[in-house]
């Protein structure tokens, strides 16, 4: 009979709460993902590359999954929560019928068990299924297709899944039998009693709305004016600015939901509609706005972990496939002849020379004063108000790299780049990409301020270069001077730096071959007696910054969005059955089952839709704070590139938002049909 | 006139066979505009039946139940919505009001769901809530108000409307005698005054002493009837009420 009891319930409640099933799933989803990364093909294939850096975010997986079990536990302890709460009366009726507690609890621990193996029976191989489709499309859109596809499918991730989601359970089943334990019986067969609503104070309430609007005002402020950023106590003041913020704007809500109530509406039930929201907003703002700044923050997590993943081309469009250097110990000729001795020449449609060197000055030793810039460091600190300029790490003064002009513009034109316009009598300015400042150099350089190189008087000129000018690694500039041939050659004094820049024939091989390509070559170069470096390792570092920037970002993001929307569905439901006599109420006075639904939805709307609105509100700010502060100048020059991707992102946002809104119109329909019947109490 | 609300052979059964229940078995009776008509009856005489029967909630075996010449048996959707909304004011015994909506919004509710903005019916609101003293609490939520006080804005409600009838269903069974009292003078005033129609169950004599007729029901048949006579005193039928109760309560066997 204990059985049967016990098998019927738990056929019952999965027929009747998607949510609950639907949490659980989830669960075991983010558990899977989680652990199953490092069977991923992106991964086994970095494991071969990048193994430091692999081994550091492998090393964050552990962290990750802590994360993940506490995240896990709110979703599962809420989701339970709202079940146990549906189903008080029924409890009551079995303690009344003489059931004890200890077995009330057996019964309820027998059927959790149950729906945990349901929960895994389906969530499981959902999880592989998720995880090969992730797998596959990573591997796709990175384009390294050739190193063959393995299936993801870890039995010792599927194990920790398991251990990981009974164990939350158990924790949360735990808390919620002390809860229930805790109550009488009286309290279980009736609803529990609604929070009483008391007299509110507009004025107070007016305040709050404005303090927290203010407060928000300030944080976006901070955050898109960059001062968030400058460390991490200001970086501090700035998300606690926010939440707070956030946190009085939904306790001052009241005040906009109430005029809203009082506003003449000739939609049905508009007072009732709005009274319901005002509740939400009174009784529920602190979960209203921890929702809405986890919807913030699976927001911009989206947001980063995407403009990551979109502007880390691997096989970058303007790239040097190959530099080749004997600089310390050998001539310019040994290069390109032990080159051709390999007989791989044929394979480059660009082979040359890229040469640097610093300013020597004959017969003086104080290589300090070799390049005079005080105009261009004035203009600088003019237009950059921020802070010190040159202290920032900015500076070309002294003894700066110079990069031969002529060897520069070939290499930038193979590569498909305009070449630098430089005449005599001017220079131009390098920066890599890491350290670019363009909205501050190209102010400057349009000013043409005079600089001193070697005593010989020139005009800084042209735009700020950022192109490649080796493979990966040999050479970071984080400044240079692009100098005239003639001058380059006199300044160096012979002793320059060589550097033989390769690019590989790009007709000849399509995308999906480089890789393979590198690996072909590199074993021919591996018997030459010189330094190379091939763009295979720095594609591997791309691929690793990829992966761990956008990978677990949007993964947190997605994690986040689903327990902030659980949480929200939750709430209103179980409000929903605490104030079911409302509902009789109106159904009693000839509210009909169009109308009653009517109302619901639209409250629905509107609990979702506030903590949606503020979150959407911050995103913006948000997002504009982590390019500006977080994003490499890399990802800022593919801004343009992003708006449609981010436009998908919106939309992705969109329907998962518009999904939990449907499952938790769909329960409330389900739960108000069963108050459709006015019935008279005795 | 024609009656407002006119029954004929009313049987509502349940179960079949030997295990059959027959909880209204052919009830016929009218209520004539102005009425203010009293049911009484023991726990499980079939009166709450009855009511179900007459608010459209449950359908009857067989026989018709029209209101101002609507059958109502017949409606179904939108009409039986207006029906209950529009035909027919409830006043319940445990008050029925929305605890998040303050007396005003409660009072107006059945304007919200029935007519328009919420705000139409102005004139005959401020007149209700003058009438039933009401005028202070209508911006208090139903926690802040007393018993007596929420039955009232109750009251307001199923009047606000201007139904073609009033049921009340035990209006006096969460009040002390006080407030009961102050209820049931305020309800046969609007039924004097304003002609209200009122069809109300009660297991309470005093209340049941304001009615112009009373019907008792038992095992779902009508059992006796008492109309007050014109001048008398409420004193008089009261204890008229409570000789038939007594009848009643001896079991049919004593027939009047």
């Amino acid at each position: 009979m204990f059985s049967k009891l016990v098998i019927r319930n738990s056929i019952r409640s999965h027929k009747e709460n998607a949510l609950f099933m639907g949490s659980l799933i989830t669960s075991i989803i983010a558990f899977y993902v989680v652990l199953s990364l490092s069977s991923q093909d992106v991964m086994r294939y970095l494991k071969t590359m990048e193994s430091d850096a692999i081994n550091k975010l492998f090393s964050m997986i552990g962290v990750l999954y802590g994360f993940t079990l506490f995240i896990v536990f709110a979703l599962i302890f809420f989701a339970s929560k709202y079940q146990i709460e549906r189903r008080s009366h029924e409890f009551g009726v079995y303690i009344m019928m003489g059931m004890k507690r200890t077995k009330l609890l057996l019964m309820l621990l027998l059927e959790d068990l149950g729906s945990s193996l349901v929960a895994l029976l389906i969530g499981l191989p959902v999880s592989v299924l998720i995880t090969e489709v992730i797998s596959l499309l990573t591997v796709k859109f990175v384009g390294i297709g050739f190193i063959g596809h393995q299936i993801t499918w870890s039995p010792k991730a599927a194990l920790l899944t398991a251990a990981g989601f009974l164990g939350v359970k158990l924790v949360s089943f735990i808390i919620l039998s002390f809860i229930l334990a805790q109550k009488e019986v009286g309290t279980l067969l009736t609803d529990a009693p609604d929070n009483v609503r008391k007299k509110g104070y507009p004025i107070l309430q007016a305040a709050l709305l404005l303090a927290g609007a203010l407060l928000l005002v300030c944080a976006y402020r901070s955050g898109v004016s960059g001062t968030a950023w400058e460390n991490i106590r200001t970086l501090g003041r700035t998300v606690m600015l926010g939440t707070l913020g956030t946190v009085l704007l939904f306790r001052g809500l009241r005040f906009v939901i109430d005029l809203i109530a009082k506003k003449t509406s000739s939609g049905k039930l508009h007072v009732f509609t709005f009274r319901q929201v005002e509740d939400g907003v009174i009784f529920k703002s602190g979960t209203m706005a921890i929702c809405s700044i986890l919807i913030l923050i699976a927001s911009a997590c989206l947001a980063a972990g995407v403009a990551t993943f979109v502007s880390y081309d691997i096989y970058e469009k303007e790239r040097v496939d190959y530099t080749f250097t004997n600089t310390f110990n050998g001539k310019e000729d040994d290069l390109l002849e032990t080159i051709r001795a390999t007989g791989c020449e044929d394979e480059f449609s660009y082979l040359s020379y890229l040469r640097l060197g610093h300013p020597y000055i004959v017969g003086n030793e104080n290589f300090d004063s070799a390049f005079e810039s005080e105009e261009f460091m004035k203009l600088s600190d003019e237009v950059d108000h921020s802070s010190q300029f040159h202290y920032r790490g900015n500076s070309i003064d002294g003894f700066p790299f110079m990069i031969r002009l002529s060897d520069f513009n070939s290499l930038v034109t193979a590569m498909g780049a305009e070449p630098i316009d430089i005449k005599e009598g001017e220079l131009g300015l390098y920066r890599s990409i890491d350290c670019a400042i363009d909205d501050v150099d190209n102010k400057v350089l349009a000013q043409r301020p005079h600089v001193t190189l070697v005593g010989k008087e020139f005009v800084m000129t042209g735009k700020a270069r950022h192109d490649p000018i080796v493979t990966d690694s040999f050479i970071s500039l984080s400044a240079a001077l692009i100098v005239p041939d003639d001058d380059f050659d006199r300044f160096t004094a012979g002793k320059e730096e060589i550097y033989l820049n390769g690019l590989l024939d790009r007709e000849k091989y399509s995308r999906s071959e480089l890789t393979q390509t590198y690996m072909r070559l590199n074993e021919t170069f591996d018997e030459i007696e010189f330094d190379y470096e091939s763009y295979l390792s720095n594609m591997g570092r791309q691929l690793f910054y990829l992966v761990a920037a956008s990978y677990i970002t949007i993964y947190l993001a997605l994690i986040f969005l689903v327990v902030a929307n659980t949480i929200l569905a939750v709430q209103f439901l179980m409000s929903q059955k605490r104030t079911s006599r409302r509902y009789k109420t109106l159904v009693k006075l000839g509210a009909d089952h169009k109308t009653i639904y009517k109302t619901s939805k639209r409250q629905i709307n509107w609990y979702f839709g506030l903590p949606i609105a503020v979150a959407a509100m911050s995103t913006v700010f948000a997002t504009k704070a982590l390019f500006n502060g977080l994003l490499s100048s890399r990802t800022k020059t593919h801004i343009d590139e992003m708006i449609p991707v981010i436009l998908v992102v919106v939309g992705v946002f969109v329907l998962i938002e518009c999904l939990y809104m449907h499952i938790v119109k769909r329960s409330s329909s389900r739960f108000l049909e069963t108050l459709m019947t006015p019935e008279r109490e005795e | 006139m024609n009656p407002v609300l006119k029954i004929e052979s009313l049987k509502k059964y349940y179960g079949k066979g030997e295990s059959q229940t027959k909880a209204i078995d052919g009830i016929s009776f009218q209520v004539m505009p102005g009425e203010f008509l009293g049911i009484m009856g023991a726990s499980g005489s079939g009166k709450s039946t009855l009511l179900n029967c007459i608010a459209a909630v449950i359908k009857p075996t067989s026989g018709t139940i029209e209101m101002n010449g609507k059958e109502i048996s017949r409606l179904s959707g939108k009409d039986l919505a207006d029906y209950r909304g529009k035909d027919m004011g409830y006043l319940f015994q445990n008050f029925e009001l929305i605890d998040n909506l303050t007396g005003k919004e409660n009072i107006l509710l059945p304007v919200s769901l029935h007519g328009g903005s919420g705000k139409e019916d102005d004139g005959r609101f401020e007149k209700l809530a003058e009438y039933l003293e009401i005028k202070d609490i209508l911006n208090k939520f139903p926690s802040q108000m007393s018993g007596g006080e929420k039955q009232r804005i109750a009251a307001a409600r199923a009047l606000i409307l201007d139904p073609g009838m009033i049921l009340c269903d035990e209006p006096t069974g969460a009040l002390d005698s006080k407030n009961a009292k102050a209820l049931m003078t305020k309800l046969s005033g609007i039924n004097r005054e304003q002609g209200s129609t009122i069809l109300m169950v009660t297991h309470d004599s005093n209340a049941a002493s304001f009615c112009s007729r009373i019907m008792f029901i038992q095992d779902g048949k009508i059992f006796h009837e008492l109309r007050k006579e014109d001048g008398e005193e409420r004193q008089s039928f009261y204890d008229r009420i409570l000789k038939v109760l007594a009848q009643l309560g001896g079991g049919s066997a004593n027939v009047l």
